[in-house]
């Protein structure tokens, strides 16, 4: 729910997002277009990705935070930016806080992550007035904490900044959720530690409308809130709630947290893995269309391979073609939790959403049955709750 | 510019056609040019693109001796063929121009950004006496030759219901925001994806009508459309179900059920037909081979196959595969399923959406 407490209302002629091709982004288009009402103007780095913003009629324009390029001509005309762009370019945050200031921008929302307080947060951070944001040699923490830390230094020399950090973000389109829908879709479906890590799953809307209020109120101003839902809820009942939508069923199993951690560890590089890995991408068919796009590599391909077909008969040619072919090696165990997975899963901590209920006026609206539901909705639609094979 | 059939050589068997390509993006790259590498038909002689750094990157990426060239113009003379690929609303222009130069042409779809425009394509094709080939790249699919040699057959029994789906999450390469620009492209997802399974459904059944159609479009171009309709089997109207999507995967297929069974003719590289046939009471699954099949093309690759039909049909004057006067009708489709137009019901948008 938004403004519920009657936070000053600011209009803004025109909001740039970035990240507005994301699942958060594109979501927050289709609030703004078609519940606020609100001008924006899409920052998109790769047209491939803008299908679903391009229905909505709304303008985009071309940039890309890393160089900085296309950014003042993006904010001509913006007077406030909600930056969800996630690239991990060093330079990002600081290209675009400079090019807002360029800019004279209102307000400035820096989508952040719960992430930022690392993969095993101590009880301090329950609270975001206690809550600390340190280095813990895991990418995307690391690099999500580097990005606010670059954006509360600008707020700290001025600029009307908000940071929000959403947490486990689920809804239509979520990759969180495709991902346990196709893992239940082969049939089985393995749970870290029984399921039991705390889940702080957030619907995709309520984070929308937060960050619709963080846009509008001025209280927000140079705060930080965490952006969840009323209730926490166990991974078990995140994972077997989309599983269970598959028919049939997943089977469920379980594997220690730390056995999983313990098999990603010895998984790190050796010497024998180093050269396997180096001759699959040799034979590898996408590698041979990556070097390709080197023109003077495509030519010299071009020519061994016309030479080759000069020399060999078609058979032989075909036959040299499948020895080329990548071999994938065996497979260890089919339903290892990836990385990511057990970075979010075995997570004991619940974060509270009470300053952001207080101080921004912003309540969710969904709790995790009804966004599941919603959800739901849209995996039929796409067509992922169909069985796997579609052949007659 | 040059009269009709003044100074153009016809190439015989034994030398390949010379080709022009207007338009080096993408489309050009990823598929006409990947696929002429392995087609001694042709000579690629020219590459047109009003940015010549496209152009030129053609050239080097695929190690041409090509001429390159911003004004297609320049082709007059020069080529015997063209392949056309700049965005839609060029087609008209470019390939009459083309044509009128005596440069046949292969243009890629929609062939037009109207019913009208392709109809104008078509008299320009006839003045000039030109071949103008439609991309409509499903026909040249061994899969769908296969399932028109099941329906000549007989075998599924009296057809009951056509589904036909074409989707997967958007991830061609864009430098611009141009593919979704109305000015310069007539629709969304069913000019692109949805267009060939139309033009699928099309070729095998003929014109589908009692059309309706829903949308996601918000005022932008639809990422996902769904098409009802009925198309005319033996005299009966035969429910048609089109689907076409840019945000996911789709079955990606054409599926007809009939009284004895029901095939499933896949949009890919594939040699072989699913079939499920009702035989002695029973329900038997068989893949149905092209090994024996009559398919003139020596590639499963569609954009190769294509290319090959347009090459014989430079060469011997015969119509291609897809002549433009039959990708008229699938425009004509699209059009009045715009005109049908209704909101797509999706239930997750919210309560404030109102959803007729």
């Amino acid at each position: 729910m938004v403004g519920a407490l009657g936070c000053g209302l600011m209009n803004f002629a025109k909001v740039l997002i970035t990240g507005a091709t994301g699942f958060i982004g594109s979501r927050l288009c289709e609030k703004l277009r078609l519940q606020y009402g609100q001008p924006y103007r899409a920052l998109v780095r790769n047209f491939s990705s803008a299908a679903r913003i391009a229905r909505l009629g709304a303008e985009m324009v071309p940039g890309d935070l890393a160089d900085g390029s296309g950014l003042d001509d993006a904010l001509s005309g913006c007077d406030a930016v909600v930056h969800l762009a996630y690239g991990g370019a060093r330079r990002a945050e600081q290209n675009l806080v400079a090019a807002s200031r360029r800019a004279n921008i209102k307000r400035f929302v820096h989508i952040s992550s719960m992430a930022v307080h690392g993969p095993r947060p101590g009880p301090e951070c329950t609270r975001e007035e206690t809550a600390t944001i340190g280095r813990y040699n895991e990418r995307y923490s690391d690099s999500k904490a580097r990005a606010e830390r670059i954006v509360q230094r600008a707020i700290a020399a001025g600029l009307p900044g908000v940071i929000l950090r959403p947490t486990i973000v689920y809804g239509p389109y979520s990759p969180f959720v495709t991902q346990i829908v196709n893992s239940a879709k082969s049939g089985r479906l393995t749970l870290l530690d029984g399921g039991s890590g705390v889940c702080n799953a957030v619907y995709v809307d309520d984070v929308c409308d937060a960050i619709y209020t963080a846009l509008h109120c001025d209280r927000a101003l140079g705060k930080a809130f965490f952006v969840n839902a009323d209730r926490t809820i166990s991974w078990k009942e995140f994972n077997l709630t989309f599983a269970n939508m598959i028919s049939p069923p997943p089977r469920v199993g379980s594997i220690p947290a730390a056995e999983a951690r313990a098999h990603w560890a010895a998984k790190k590089p050796s010497v024998k893995s180093n050269i396997s890995a180096f001759a699959r991408l040799i034979a590898s068919s996408d590698f041979h269309d990556q070097l390709a796009t080197v023109p003077a590599l495509h030519t010299a391909m071009a020519w061994t391979k016309g030479g080759l077909k000069k020399i060999l008969s078609a058979d032989r040619v075909v036959a040299f073609q499948r020895a080329g072919s990548p071999r994938l090696g065996p497979v260890a165990h089919p339903s290892w939790p990836d990385r990511g997975r057990i970075v979010r899963e075995d997570f004991h901590l619940e974060f509270s959403n009470e300053r952001a209920r207080r101080e921004l006026g912003w309540k969710p609206a969904f709790d995790f049955s009804a966004g599941a539901s919603l959800t739901c909705a849209w995996l039929d639609f796409a067509g992922m709750l169909r069985p796997a094979t579609a052949h007659v | 510019m040059m009269p009709p059939g003044e100074n153009v050589r016809h190439s015989d068997d034994a030398d390949p056609i010379r080709l022009g390509i207007v338009g080096c993006g993408s489309v050009a790259q990823l598929c006409h040019l990947k696929a002429l590498e392995i087609l001694p038909q042709f000579d690629v002689s020219i590459l047109c693109d009003r940015k010549p750094s496209t152009a030129l990157a053609a050239k080097t990426t695929f190690g041409l001796g090509a001429a390159v060239t911003e004004n297609h113009r320049d082709f007059a003379g020069q080529v015997d063929a063209a392949i056309v690929c700049v965005w839609p609303r060029d087609h008209l222009e470019v390939s009459s121009e083309l044509m009128a130069m005596g440069i046949d042409v292969l243009c890629e779809k929609p062939v037009a950004i109207s019913a009208a425009d392709a109809t104008a394509m078509a008299g320009a094709a006839g003045r000039s006496d030109r071949i103008l080939a439609v991309g409509q790249w499903c026909r040249c699919l061994k899969s769908s030759w296969l399932l028109r040699r099941v329906l000549s057959l007989g075998l599924l029994g009296e057809i009951l219901e056509i589904d036909a789906e074409f989707g997967n999450v958007l991830r061609w390469p864009m430098s611009s925001d141009a593919y979704f620009d109305r000015r310069l492209t007539p629709g969304g997802v069913m000019f692109d994806a949805g267009i060939h399974v139309i033009d699928l459904v099309v070729w095998l059944f003929g014109e589908i009508f009692q059309i309706e159609f829903e949308d996601d479009s918000f005022g932008g171009v639809e990422a996902n459309g769904i098409l009802r309709g009925a198309v005319t089997v033996d005299g009966r109207p035969v429910p048609c179900h089109v689907a076409a999507s840019w945000t996911h995967a789709l079955r990606n297929c054409v599926r007809i059920r009939g009284t004895l069974g029901e095939a499933e003719a896949r949009l890919g590289s594939t040699d072989e037909l699913a079939l499920s046939l009702i035989a002695g009471g029973r329900r038997v699954h068989v893949s149905m081979p092209a090994r024996d099949l009559e398919f003139p093309f020596s590639s499963s690759n569609p954009y190769a196959a294509q290319l090959e039909d347009f090459a014989m049909a430079v060469r011997t004057r015969r119509a291609p595969i897809t002549p433009v006067d039959t990708a008229i009708l699938p425009i004509k489709i699209i059009e009045a399923a715009y005109a049908a137009r209704r909101i797509l019901e999706q239930p997750w948008l919210a309560p404030w959406v109102a959803v007729s």
